[in-house]
């Protein structure tokens, strides 16, 4: 039985950011990514997607989502995605994006139950993770590892994680990305295969 | 053809020490997991013919391993592989130890160590600071990276340089019970 999980997939450099000090991904672009791409796969099994405003801008500009909104749907289809801001922001014309605000555990409880079973993915950015993941609703982190270093820029997660709350569950090199998977959360220390388990039940009673 | 390495353990978020300077997360997390077993440091060390700290580490090992007072654990753990602090101050030596103080520009004491190297690897210990002088004089080749299952937040990082691809190769990708090690062959630097 597979069980859904919410799970932070982001690329990083080696140093641990996901943009450099001037918000640009560059670095990231030149990166040879091989023939297989994982995150096709990894994206259809989400049902639910937040982000962070910073990281919603950025996408808006990168892909000129406001003057070619089809690009939106190309990319999420409509996987209903949850962004947090303060701010006003601009929508995404015709796309299923709810702008939210506050705390993230109600906000999570309403992505569960529209991702339907499928798994609920952070975007990013790091502290919009870090307070998931202060809220214990961080099940997973899937680091796609650049072959770059940065020395300043966003954090991947801003958070104090110790060994007894991650465990290293899976590794493998795709082109020139090194992906490493984490279980996350005290299950971490029960080790991967129980942790796998564990998180079956949680999420059977949840 | 011999090579500069800068081996070191890391968080996830790419530091070397915690805000405190401490090592006890890597600690833990080598002994919570199978790590300890399965740690490829003595076989990297044993092509090692020269090693390079700069003066934090240093006075981190020291303190550590109380070598002031056990100076015989130095050779314990390095045999009687030379070493070279980089330090702008004066520091305590270790009794009976190989261990030459310098300062300033790394490349006459990266042509000393070769020297003493002979067909034996050099390992550059760290800090990032250190490790990044050597980089930026092209005298880098090698990053291996023990990546413990730990975030951090802040501290000492890894390697304070931009250093991008293709300048950096993904050459080796391996788990060791709760860490993955990364190696990246380092290019020189542009330009």
């Amino acid at each position: 039985m597979v069980v859904a999980k919410t799970q932070y997939y982001t690329a990083t450099s080696i140093d641990g950011y996901t943009a450099d000090r001037d918000n640009s991904l560059e670095w990231l672009f030149e990166v040879d990514e091989g023939t297989d791409n994982p995150f096709g796969a990894f994206f259809s099994g989400v049902g639910a997607f937040a982000m962070g405003a910073a990281t919603y801008e950025w996408v808006l500009k990168n892909d000129n989502l406001l003057e070619e909104p089809e690009n939106w749907h190309e990319m999420y289809g409509d996987v209903p995605c949850w962004v947090f801001t303060n701010r006003e922001l601009p929508p995404v014309p015709d796309a299923n994006v709810f702008m939210v605000s506050g705390d993230v555990r109600r906000v999570h409880d309403a992505m569960v139950v529209a991702a339907q079973g499928r798994n609920v993915w952070l975007a990013g950015g790091g502290e919009l993770v870090g307070e998931f993941t202060d809220a214990g609703l961080l099940d997973e982190i899937i680091l796609a590892i650049a072959p770059a270093v940065l020395g300043a820029g966003t954090p991947v997660l801003p958070r104090q994680l110790t060994s007894q709350q991650l465990a290293l569950t899976h590794v493998a090199q795709m082109g020139q990305f090194a992906y490493l998977t984490y279980a996350v959360g005290s299950l971490a220390r029960l080790g991967r295969h129980l942790a796998a388990d564990a998180l079956a039940r949680k999420h059977a009673y949840r | 053809m011999p090579k500069t390495q800068f081996y070191t353990a890391t968080s996830i978020d790419g530091f070397i020490a915690d805000a405190d300077n401490s090592l006890d997360w890597l600690f833990e997390a080598d002994q919570a997991g199978e790590h300890e077993a399965a740690n490829p440091f003595a076989a990297f060390f044993a092509d090692v013919g020269a090693f390079a700290m700069g003066a934090t580490t240093y006075e981190w090992v020291l303190e550590h391993d109380a070598l002031l007072d056990q100076p015989l654990k130095w050779a314990d753990y390095y045999g009687d592989t030379p070493a070279w602090v980089f330090s702008h101050r004066s520091l305590a030596s270790i009794p009976g130890a190989d261990l030459t103080f310098v300062q300033g520009d790394v490349r006459p004491v990266h042509a000393a160590m070769a020297e003493a190297a002979k067909d034996k690897n050099i390992w550059i210990v760290g800090g990032g600071e250190l490790a990044g002088a050597f980089a930026d004089a092209g005298l880098l080749d090698e990053l291996i990276l023990g990546v413990a299952p730990v975030t951090l937040g802040a501290g000492a990082p890894l390697l304070p340089r931009r250093m991008t691809a293709p300048r950096l190769t993904l050459t080796g990708l391996e788990r060791k019970g709760e860490f993955a090690y990364l190696t990246y062959r380092v290019g020189p630097p542009p330009g």
